[in-house]
C-alpha cells in the first residue's frame, strides 16, 4: 500500500500547475481554428468577457466540485442544487441579502446530507448522489410547483450581481475569479487541501496518519453546496427569471470541465488552475461554434471527441511517468 | 433452522423485501385504481419496455462499468429508427437500428477497454457525442412521426396489442430477454465469466479470461438493449422526439441499484434487474394513481435509492475498514 502510494505522481502534479498537456494543444489549435474563421470576431473584448460570463456559474460549480473529485467522489446531485438555489432566489427576489442567504443554507444543506452519506456511511458516491439528485428534484418541483419564477420587484442589488459591472468586467466573472482564487489557495496552501489529496490518493495511509476522511469528505461537499448555493443566486439573476428544471443536465457540464482539465475520477489528482482552464476551453467550444455558425449540435459532438481524445493523452502520458 | 435460512435469503435479497413492501403499500393506498386490471396491464407494458433498458445496464454492471450514454443511445436509435422506416419501411429499419445499437454499445467497450478511458468519463463522452447527433437529425427540436405500418396495425396499435388477453409485444420481448439473459448469465462460459471479470479483473486474467472481451461483449448488450427499448418507445409514441432518452439512463440505474445490482461489479441477475424495475414503475405507477405531483414522484424514488444503499451497507456481512 505504501509503496503504491509513492507510485503516484500526487505531490508532483500537485505542484506542476497543468498536468494535462493535451488539452492544452487541443484548445490553442481550436482557437486559432476559430480565429481563422470568424474573422476577427472572436478576439474583441466583447466577445471574450460574454464567453466568460456565459461560462461563470458552471465555472464556479466545477472550482468548488473539483475538491470532491479529488477525495474520489462525484456529485451528480448539483443540476438540481442549483435549480433549488435559483427558485429559492426567484421567490425572495425583493430582498438580495435573504436570497443569498437562503440560497447557501439550503444547498449547504443539500451538501451536508450528501456529504453524511458518502463521507459518514460510505456510499458510493455515484448512485448516491444520483438518489439525492432525485430527492432535490422534487424538493425542488415542489417549493416552485414547477412553474417559472420571475422577479416580481424591481430589485437593483440582485440585478447587479448577475448583470452588473465592476471596472468593465461583469460581476459574476468576478465572482468565479475569486472563487477560484479561493479555492486554489486552499487546496495548494492549506493542510486541509493536503489532506484532500491524501483522501483521495490512499485512504487507508491517510487514515493512519491520523486524517478523518469522514470529516474532508463531508467538508468539500459542504463547501461545494456552498459555491452551488451562489452559483444559483448568480444564475437567476444573469435573467431575473428561472425555470426550475433549467439546471438539470448543468453537473455533466461540470463533470466534463474538471475532467478536461485533468483531474482524475478515481481520486488523488487534479487542480482548480486545470479545472478554470477546463471551464474556458468548453466556453471557447459552444463560442466558437456560435461564431462560426454552427449550431450546438455540432459542439456536442466536437465535445465529445476532444473528451475521448484528451483522456487518451492523459491515459498515455501517466503510463509513461510509471515506465 | 429453516426459519434462520429464509431469514438469510432476505438479508441477501434485499430488494425482494423492497418490492414486496412497495407493491403492498401501492395496493393500500392506490387500492381501486392500482388494482383494476387495465391499469396492471399499462403497468406490466411499462415494466416492460423500460425493463429492457435495465437489463443491458445490469450487464455493464456486472462487469464492472458504468454506461451514462443509454438514454441517448436510445433517442439516437429512436429517430434513426423514424427516418430510416419513412426511407426504406419498417423491417430493415429494425434491423440496421439494433446493428447500429450494438455498434455503439461496442464503441463504448472499445472506448473503456482499448483506449482504457475510466467508463465514466468515456461513456460521458459517448453521450454528449449522440447527444449532438440526435439535434442534429431532429433539426434541433420537434419530432418525427413514423408511417409504416406493422401486421397491418399502426405501432401504437401494435404497441397496445394485446395477446391472449394478457401478453403485449413489449412485454413478450422483455420476458424473452429476461429468460434469455438470464439462462445466457447462468448456464454459458461467457456469461459465468463475466462475474469474474467484474469481481477480480487480475484473478481473470490470470485464469485465461479476455477481460477486455467480456467487457465488449457486455457493452454491446447494453446498446443493442438501447434499441430494441427504442423500438418499443417509438411504436408507443407513434413518433420519435429528441428529448424521448431524457433521464431513460438515469432511472435504468436506479432501477439496477434498487435490485441490488452493484456497481462495483460481480454482482446481479436477472431476477435483482427485474424486482428493481418493478419497483420504480409501481412507485411511478401508484403515485400517478393517487393524483400526486411527479415532484414527490422523483422525491420518493430518491429517497428509496438512499434507503436500499443504507440498507445495503446494514445488512452486507463483510466488515467495512478504511
Amino acid at each position: 500500500m505504501q509503496l503504491k502510494a509513492k507510485e503516484k505522481p500526487v505531490f508532483k502534479a500537485r505542484n506542476g500547475g497543468i498536468q494535462n498537456l493535451g488539452i492544452f494543444i487541443i484548445m490553442l489549435v481550436f482557437i486559432v481554428i476559430v480565429v481563422a474563421l470568424s474573422g476577427s470576431k472572436f478576439l474583441t473584448p466583447t466577445n471574450l468577457l460574454n464567453l466568460l460570463r456565459s461560462i461563470s456559474v458552471t465555472g464556479l460549480m466545477a472550482v468548488a466540485t473539483t475538491l470532491v473529485m479529488i477525495t474520489g467522489n462525484i456529485d451528480l446531485s448539483l443540476g438540481w442544487m442549483i435549480g433549488l438555489a435559483a427558485c429559492i432566489t426567484g421567490v425572495h427576489s425583493d430582498n438580495t441579502a435573504e436570497a443569498l442567504v437562503l440560497a447557501i443554507l439550503a444547498c449547504a444543506a443539500c451538501g451536508a446530507f450528501n456529504g453524511i452519506l458518502v463521507g459518514v456511511l460510505k456510499l458510493n458516491a455515484f448512485i448516491t448522489t444520483l438518489g439525492t439528485m432525485y430527492a432535490f428534484k422534487g424538493i425542488t418541483m415542489m417549493y416552485s410547483d414547477g412553474k417559472m419564477l420571475t422577479a416580481s420587484v424591481q430589485n437593483d442589488s440582485l440585478k447587479f450581481i448577475g448583470q452588473g459591472n465592476i471596472l468593465g468586467v461583469p460581476t459574476p466573472i468576478w465572482i468565479f475569479l475569486i472563487a477560484g482564487l479561493i479555492f486554489w489557495f486552499l487546496l495548494k496552501r492549506t493542510t486541509f487541501g493536503n489532506r484532500i489529496y491524501a483522501v483521495g490518493a490512499n485512504p487507508v495511509s491517510a487514515k493512519f496518519s491520523g486524517v478523518s476522511s469522514a470529516r474532508i469528505i463531508m467538508a468539500t461537499y459542504i463547501l461545494t453546496g456552498i459555491v452551488t448555493g451562489i452559483a444559483g443566486v448568480v444564475f437567476y439573476s444573469k435573467v431575473m427569471s428561472v425555470q426550475p428544471y433549467s439546471g438539470a443536465g448543468l453537473e455533466f457540464d461540470v463533470l466534463t470541465a474538471i475532467v478536461l482539465g485533468g483531474t482524475s475520477v478515481s481520486g488523488g489528482k487534479g487542480n482548480v488552475l486545470g479545472t478554470i482552464i477546463g471551464v474556458i476551453f468548453v466556453g471557447i467550444l459552444s463560442n466558437g461554434f456560435t461564431l462560426i455558425g454552427l449550431g450546438s449540435n455540432a459542439q456536442y459532438i466536437t465535445q465529445g471527441v476532444i473528451l475521448i481524445l484528451a483522456m487518451r493523452a492523459d491515459v498515455m502520458s501517466t503510463r509513461g511517468m510509471k515506465v | 433452522m429453516k426459519n434462520n435460512k429464509a431469514l438469510n435469503f432476505l438479508k441477501e435479497h434485499n430488494a425482494v423485501v423492497i418490492m414486496i413492501l412497495v407493491f403492498v403499500a401501492a395496493v393500500i393506498i392506490a387500492s381501486p385504481k392500482f388494482t383494476k386490471l387495465t391499469n396492471l396491464f399499462n403497468l406490466a407494458m411499462s415494466i416492460g419496455t423500460y425493463g429492457i433498458l435495465a437489463i443491458g445496464l445490469t450487464f455493464v454492471f456486472i462487469v464492472g462499468g458504468i454506461d451514462l450514454s443509454i438514454g441517448y443511445q436510445v433517442a439516437f436509435c429512436g429517430t434513426m429508427l423514424v427516418i430510416l422506416t419513412n426511407a426504406i419501411g419498417l423491417a430493415p429499419a429494425l434491423i440496421i437500428v439494433l446493428s447500429i445499437g450494438l455498434s455503439i454499445g461496442y464503441l463504448n467497450g472499445t472506448i473503456v477497454t482499448r483506449l482504457k478511458i475510466p467508463p465514466l468519463i468515456g461513456t460521458l463522452a459517448v453521450m454528449t457525442a449522440l447527444n449532438g447527433l440526435v439535434l442534429l437529425l431532429n433539426n434541433n427540436s420537434g419530432n418525427l412521426s413514423i408511417k409504416d405500418t406493422i401486421f397491418g396495425m399502426s405501432l401504437p396499435e401494435f404497441y397496445r396489442l394485446h395477446i391472449f388477453g394478457f401478453l403485449s409485444p413489449s412485454i413478450v420481448i422483455a420476458l424473452v430477454l429476461f429468460v434469455g439473459f438470464a439462462l445466457f448469465l447462468k448456464y454459458t462460459r461467457p456469461g459465468a465469466d463475466m462475474y469474474v471479470t467484474g469481481g477480480n479483473r487480475e484473478a481473470g486474467a490470470f485464469s485465461g479470461i479476455n477481460n477486455g472481451r467480456l467487457t465488449r461483449i457486455a457493452y454491446s448488450i447494453c446498446g443493442l438493449c438501447s434499441a430494441v427499448c427504442s423500438f418499443l418507445l417509438v411504436s408507443s409514441l407513434g413518433a420519435s422526439t429528441y428529448n424521448m432518452g431524457d433521464g431513460l439512463d438515469i432511472t435504468a440505474i436506479c432501477a439496477v441499484v434498487i435490485g441490488g445490482v452493484k456497481m462495483q461489479g460481480g454482482k446481479g441477475n436477472m431476477a435483482m434487474c427485474f424486482m428493481g424495475v418493478v419497483t420504480i414503475q409501481v412507485i411511478n405507477n401508484a403515485m400517478i394513481k393517487i393524483g400526486l405531483h411527479s415532484s414527490m414522484q422523483s422525491l420518493i424514488t430518491g429517497i428509496v435509492v438512499i434507503l436500499v444503499l443504507v440498507l445495503d451497507k446494514l445488512t452486507s456481512k463483510k466488515a467495512v475498514n478504511a
